[in-house]
C-alpha cells in the first residue's frame, strides 16, 4: 500500500509555515506546491512580490526550480537575450525566453571576465573567449532556475550552426542553427516595438516570425543591441555569418590544423 | 441500487444491513452520511483504500472530522462521476508519476466539475482531496487555481488568497524594479 501521502512536501525546504487560508479552508503546502509548478515563469517572479515566504519558495528553492524545469521541459528549447546594461558594461540583464517569447526568466549578471580570468597573451583572444563563454555558460546554468538552456556543444559543432553561442553580449545567440537577435521596429518594418526577437533559420536562410523580446522600461538599452539590422551581418549562404566576430571561439588546441 | 449517487445526499434514514457491500458510507464533520462505491473510493483515495483494506470502515458512516458536508459531496460525486467516465488505466498511469510527468489535462467533465465551485468550495475541496490522498482530483482543482492565479498581480492574488503583504514599501519597489518585465502583459 502506498503511503497515504504521496506529496513531495519533504522536498521543500520551506515546511510549515507555507500556507495560506481563504476562508477558513488552508491550503497545505503539497497544494500550493502543486497549484504554482503549474504556472509559467513569468507568473513566478511576478509572485515573489506577493509575500516573503513566496519570494523565497519562488527564488531560492532548488528543489521547487528543478520539479518546474522538469514539469516544463517540453517547451525548450530557450533563448537567452541580454535586454540591456548600464553604461560600463558590467551589467547585464538576461532574459530566458521560449520560442513562443514568454519569459520564462530574468537573470542579472555583472561581467568582469577579464579581471576574473586575465587573457593569456599567448592564446589571445581564444583564451579570453573560452574564459567568457564557461563564465556565460557558468551563468546560464546557475541562474536558470526555471526552465533550462540547451547545453552548448561547441567543440562538436563547430562550424556554421554553433548550438549555443552568445556573441556581442547580448546581441544573438544562435541555437540549433536559427539566430536570434534584437531587432527594432526598423528592421522588421513594423509599428513601434521596444525590442523584437528576430529569429533567422542558417539552414533554409529564412526569417522566421519574430517573437516578442523583453520589455524594459525605464533602462536604456544599448543601441547596437536593440537595432541590429541584419544586412550588417553579411549573411553568406551556408556560412554562419558571424564567426569572424564572434567572441566565443574554441580553444587553441582544438584548432590545431 | 437506487441511491442517487450524482447528488450524494445524506442518507440518513438508509439502513446500511450488509458487510461487504459494493459502497461505503463517509461521514462529515457536520455529521451527513455520503455514500460513495468502494471500488471509485479505493482507487481515487489512497486514504480510504487505506481504510478499506484495514477494515477500518464504518457500515454507519466512517468519520471524516476534517471535511466539511459540501466538501464531501463534492468529493462523493467527483468519486461516483469518475467511476463512470476514465477507464482506471489511464488514472493509474498518471497517478505512478506525480513529480515528473507533465501535467495531465483536466477531462472535459472534471473541468466542468470545478468550474461550476465557489472560490470557498474549491479551496474546501483541494483541502479534503489532499486529506484523502485523492491525487486526482487534487490534479484537478490545483490546476482550475492555477488557472485563476494566471496573469494577476501581487495584489490580486493577496486579496484572493488572503495572505498578508510583509513587505515594507521600498522592498516592494526594489522587487517590481527588479522584475519590471514581469509586470507586463504578454
Amino acid at each position: 500500500m502506498e503511503s497515504s501521502k504521496p506529496r513531495r512536501a519533504a522536498d521543500l525546504t520551506l515546511t510549515g509555515a507555507f500556507i495560506f487560508h481563504h476562508s477558513g479552508a488552508v491550503l497545505p503546502l503539497d497544494a500550493v506546491y502543486e497549484i504554482l509548478l503549474r504556472l509559467p515563469g513569468k507568473d513566478l517572479c511576478r509572485l515573489r512580490a506577493v509575500c516573503r515566504l513566496w519570494r523565497s519558495l519562488l527564488s531560492d528553492d532548488h528543489a521547487f526550480a528543478a520539479a518546474h524545469a522538469t514539469r516544463h521541459r517540453h517547451r525548450e528549447p530557450f533563448v537567452v537575450a541580454a535586454a540591456g546594461h548600464d553604461a560600463e558594461r558590467t551589467e547585464i540583464l538576461y532574459d530566458i525566453l521560449d520560442l513562443s517569447g514568454q519569459v520564462v526568466k530574468l537573470a542579472r549578471y555583472t561581467a568582469r571576465p577579464a579581471r576574473r580570468r586575465p587573457m593569456h597573451p599567448a592564446s589571445g583572444s581564444g583564451t579570453r573567449a573560452r574564459a567568457l563563454e564557461q563564465e556565460i555558460n557558468h551563468l546560464t546554468v546557475a541562474m536558470i532556475t526555471v526552465g533550462q538552456v540547451p547545453k552548448p556543444v561547441l567543440e562538436e559543432n563547430e562550424g556554421p550552426c554553433l548550438p549555443c553561442c552568445i556573441g556581442h553580449l547580448g546581441t544573438w545567440v544562435a541555437i540549433d542553427g536559427i539566430v536570434y537577435l534584437f531587432s527594432s521596429e526598423e528592421v522588421l518594418d513594423q509599428d513601434f516595438m521596444p525590442a523584437l526577437i528576430a529569429s533567422f533559420d542558417l539552414e533554409t536562410e529564412e526569417w522566421r516570425p519574430a517573437i516578442r523580446g523583453p520589455l524594459e522600461p525605464g533602462r536604456l538599452p544599448l543601441l547596437s543591441a536593440l537595432r541590429c539590422p541584419p544586412q550588417t551581418l553579411e549573411l553568406e549562404p551556408g556560412r554562419f555569418p558571424l564567426t569572424r566576430r564572434r567572441i566565443l571561439a574554441p580553444p587553441p588546441q582544438t584548432r590545431a590544423h | 441500487m437506487e441511491v442517487d449517487k450524482g447528488k450524494g445526499e445524506a442518507e440518513e434514514t438508509r439502513k446500511v444491513a450488509e458487510a461487504d457491500r459494493d459502497t461505503v458510507t463517509l461521514k462529515s464533520s457536520d455529521g451527513k452520511l455520503f455514500e460513495v462505491s468502494k471500488e471509485a473510493a479505493a482507487r481515487l483515495s489512497t486514504v480510504l483504500a487505506g481504510m478499506i483494506a484495514g477494515g477500518s470502515i464504518d457500515d454507519n458512516g466512517t468519520d471524516l472530522k476534517q471535511i466539511g458536508s459540501e466538501a464531501l459531496e463534492n468529493v462523493v460525486d467527483y468519486c461516483n462521476k469518475h467511476a463512470n467516465s476514465i477507464p482506471s488505466a489511464a488514472l493509474i498511469s498518471s497517478s505512478i508519476s506525480f513529480n515528473t510527468a507533465p501535467f495531465k489535462e483536466p477531462e472535459e467533465w472534471e473541468r466542468k466539475f470545478v468550474d461550476r465551485l465557489s472560490h470557498d468550495a474549491l479551496f474546501d475541496l483541494v483541502e479534503a482531496a489532499n486529506f484523502l490522498g485523492m491525487e486526482r482530483l487534487l490534479d484537478v482543482t490545483c490546476h482550475k487555481i492555477s488557472e485563476m492565479m494566471k496573469g494577476k498581480s501581487p495584489d490580486q492574488i493577496r486579496e484572493v488568497f488572503n495572505i498578508k503583504n510583509d513587505y515594507t514599501k521600498e522592498e516592494l519597489e526594489e522587487i517590481r524594479q527588479e522584475l519590471a518585465w514581469a509586470f507586463y502583459d504578454d
